[in-house]
């Protein structure tokens, strides 16, 4: 691999592990929202 | 702080809707500098372009830390116990463990065209493995069943622990020979190594980083609180269905009996 693709291979899982970790946050949350006696939008 | 507030998050909806939108004009502001502005280093080429997330990744790991150790005081003072420092810390905490997971990943992907090699047994690499472990223990002791107290105080002194790897992962590069360069920015002489277009996309980075990292926190703060209510109000069911009404014909338990009762309850 030249560095042309250790770099993309840096960029490219530093944003997919961001981008998987918020997804993972969001729908947890959504979970945990749903279970809410009060149905809870955020507040 | 009422568990309805708590699911507030730390910010609030519109100051968190904010910070998501500047974190992603930020990402993206690096991207652009990152990827095509900024010129390639003329000894190590572009793979000195993975220097761009792999030092702002390692600031916000220390930052995560700081206000995981710093919520840890807060709530070990007892004048500011509260499970909002708790679950602060908790948060930063996991968020830390994601970054620094990011700064070893970078580092070995920018080691191997540069230095030839994936890793090494160096001070800095070492230390750094070592506070990535240490927190994902201080995440593990979080899970252990208990009260919300005794959780609370027995991760705020691990955090304390786990922080004194901090400052020992900074300076290692100064205290021992170490195949790891030293701070471009923060070095002992306070002397910036880098410059222009390289030295403001190092900077953006750091600012992206640091966006993202409150909004993670926040985010993530937001989920641990609706978790403990959710927790809270099984147990509290658990109690009803096992003593029944009361006297009056109220179905309710105090906080005193819940927290009392989680220490025999939970598993």
């Amino acid at each position: 691999m030249n560095d042309a693709g250790f770099v993309v291979a840096a960029w490219g899982g530093t944003a997919a592990v961001l981008a998987a970790y918020v997804i993972r946050i969001a729908v947890r949350t959504r979970r945990a929202e749903r279970s809410l006696p009060d149905g809870d939008p955020e507040r | 702080m009422t568990g309805g507030a708590r699911r507030a998050g730390l910010l609030g909806p519109r100051v968190s809707a904010t910070t998501g939108v500047a974190t992603a004009a930020a990402l993206v502001a690096l991207v652009v500098f990152g990827l095509a502005i900024a010129p390639p280093d003329e000894i190590q080429g572009d793979a000195q372009r993975i220097m761009y997330l792999h030092v702002p990744a390692a600031w916000a790991a220390y930052l995560a830390f700081g206000i995981t150790t710093l919520a840890s005081i807060l709530y070990l003072w007892p004048r500011t116990r509260s499970i909002v420092w708790d679950l602060v810390a908790g948060a930063s905490a996991e968020v830390g463990v994601v970054f620094t997971g990011l700064t070893l990943a970078l580092g070995s992907l920018w080691a191997r065209p540069v230095w030839g090699i994936w890793w090494a047994w160096d001070a800095r690499l070492v230390t750094t493995a070592v506070l990535f472990f240490l927190y994902l223990g201080y995440l593990s002791l979080r899970r252990l069943p208990g009260t919300a107290e005794s959780r609370g105080k027995r991760a705020a002194i691990a955090a304390l622990i786990a922080f004194i790897d901090v400052p020992v992962v900074h300076f290692s590069v100064n205290w021992w020979r170490t195949l790891h360069q030293q701070a471009t920015v923060f070095n002992p002489e306070l002397d910036p190594q880098i410059h222009g277009v390289m030295a403001f996309t190092l900077w953006l980075g750091v600012l992206a980083f640091t966006l993202t990292y409150v909004y993670l926190l926040d985010r993530r703060y937001r989920l641990l609180a609706l978790d403990e209510d959710r927790e809270e109000r099984e147990l509290e069911a658990a109690i009803r269905a096992r003593v029944g009404p009361g006297p009056a014909g109220g179905a309710g338990t105090t906080a005193g009996t819940t927290a009392g009762a989680r220490a025999g309850v939970t598993p």
